[in-house]
């Protein structure tokens, strides 16, 4: 699946006015690539994902999502920051979400979840519900609940960024080892850089409101990058990049001087 | 939650029954004593034995169920509507703003103070009465059923929406489950309503159910008797209780409240 965004722009209007949140957003992923999208808060990367999911229509410029040949299939999945995870229904049920929605019999849709349970290590869990779980565990839930449905993108919005730096290295290593075996088309959305650099193939740097893009980073070394690669002169280098241009970003939007 | 103390223990589940034990037995004992007058205050052995012996004689059964059939008639009737019309005006902003401010205007009125309009408008029979309990249990479901589904936080519509849920499936995922603790929050408080309102026009009217009892032991000062109905209001209200928690565990097992 091949996803082009040309000239996207989103508008909302508030109560002082009409609020540019994207203009001129235009970038184009190809299937099977993972791409990282970084820029400060506020820049609008939520409702970019939110566009290519479906949930929010722009207010100008077109998307074209050209789908893959397999049928019944959804084309984006979620996995949101945290709390996306249906507090009434055990892990079992959450996982299985999405297929039951698409109306998989229960037996098929639990033998589908508890394999991908089990990729992620939650088999003893399959039935406890969320608020019994870490919030390691549960971001695990989340995503397993995406990649049971086998869509054709993943649109990840920030999914480890309220875990602690020892278990986020776990999850994105684990992220990074299913999503080889799958070989799915990830948009990933986060405000750190390293984060970035490390699980994309590709990194677009975003602006602050209204949200644009303004570099597209190709990062050539190979997978898997590990904690040593972090200082890694390509990635070290791409990091200083980044940097400059997010902390010109910010300042900007804090009303600094630059 | 993590203020305060929020552990329960085992053991001190049987403290408040032993509180009771100790309150019955100190109160029987000063009876006996006459520390306390056994006229206005007869011994909780007393009590029982006309409890026993109202119920021999079926005239303690009858007002017992004209009681439960009273309170359970208003309250299903209130609470249904209630239910249904919180149900839309929390799916729809342009009803709750119609509709909202007048349930702030009615609510705050002691719903007994109505009861003579009420029987202006549905005659001085059982169907008065059944409806002014209504009107009492209506406002807790509707003012919880709305709230309930005000609070379920937008993600989860935006998940079940990108999961590809339908409106249907939407409802039966996301809203009910999400709305049901505050809706069982809601029944609890129109069920202890209902059995306020109940008791409170048997007693202004003085026909049947344990109000009335109430009221004609008083008069006729067989205090014995107005402590067995009050003992079966009791145990009325203890029986809602349980009920509530078991439905609680079952319906919401994943709530951290769902003690109630």
């Amino acid at each position: 699946m091949r996803i082009t965004c040309n000239r996207i722009r989103l508008e909302y209007p508030t109560q002082n006015g009409v609020l540019l949140a994207l203009q001129e957003t235009s970038f184009s992923v190809a299937s099977e690539e993972f791409v990282c999208i970084v820029g400060p808060s506020g820049c609008g990367k939520t409702s970019l994902l939110k566009i290519i999911a479906g949930l929010l229509q722009p207010t100008g410029g077109e998307i074209d999502i050209q789908a893959s040949q397999k049928n019944g299939k959804p084309k984006s999945a979620l996995v949101f920051q945290e709390h996306g995870l249906f507090p009434w229904m055990s892990v079992l049920d959450n996982v299985g979400i999405g297929l039951q929605f698409h109306g998989v019999a229960r037996t098929e849709r639990h033998t589908r979840s508890m394999a991908f349970i089990e990729q992620f290590g939650l088999s003893e869990f399959a039935h406890s519900y969320p608020h019994e779980l870490s919030v390691g565990m549960r971001q695990r839930v989340s995503l397993a609940r995406a990649f049971v449905m086998d869509p054709d993108v993943l649109l990840m919005d920030e999914p480890f960024a309220s875990l602690d730096a020892l278990t986020k290295v776990v999850l994105q290593e684990e992220l990074l080892r299913i999503w080889k075996d799958h070989k799915k088309q990830v948009i990933y959305v986060t405000h750190d850089i390293e984060e970035a650099l490390l699980l994309g193939d590709r990194v677009l740097v975003m602006s602050g409101r209204p949200g644009s893009i303004r570099d597209d980073i190709k990062v050539l070394l190979p997978r898997p990058r590990d904690l040593q690669d972090r200082s890694h002169p390509e990635i070290v280098s791409h990091k200083e990049h980044i940097w400059a241009i997010l902390e010109e970003e910010v300042r900007k939007s804090i009303g600094g001087v630059t | 939650m993590s203020w305060g103390d929020q552990r329960y223990s085992p053991r001190l589940k049987w403290v408040p029954l032993i509180i009771g034990l100790l309150f019955f037995g100190g109160w029987e004992l000063a009876s006996w004593a006459k520390f306390i007058s056994p006229l206005f205050f007869p011994p909780p052995s007393v009590i029982i034995e006309a409890l026993v012996r109202l119920f021999g004689t079926g005239e303690l059964a009858a007002n017992l169920v004209a009681t439960i059939t009273r309170l359970l008639s208003g309250f299903f009737l209130g609470g249904l509507v209630g239910l249904s019309l919180g149900m839309l005006m929390g799916w729809s902003a342009a009803t709750r703003q119609v509709i909202d401010p007048l349930i702030a205007a009615i609510h705050p009125i002691p719903k007994i103070s109505i009861f003579p309009l009420i029987m202006i408008v549905f005659g001085i029979g059982a169907m008065a009465k059944t409806m002014v309990i209504a009107v009492a249990a209506f406002f807790p479901m509707v003012i919880n059923t709305m709230a309930g589904m005000r609070q379920i936080s937008p993600i989860y519509f935006e998940v079940a929406t990108n999961y590809g849920a339908s409106p249907w499936q939407i409802f039966r995922h996301v809203i009910l489950p999400g709305s049901s603790p505050m809706i069982l929050a809601g029944v609890r408080l129109a069920l202890n309503l209902s059995l306020t309102l109940t008791t409170s026009i048997e007693l202004l009217m003085g026909q049947d159910g344990l109000g009335a009892m109430i009221w004609l032991s008083w008069q006729t000062l067989r205090i014995e008797e107005l402590y067995a109905a009050i003992f079966c209001l009791a145990a009325i209200g203890i029986t809602f209780r349980f009920t509530l928690i078991f439905l609680a565990k079952r319906l919401v097992p994943w709530s951290e409240r769902n003690g109630l």
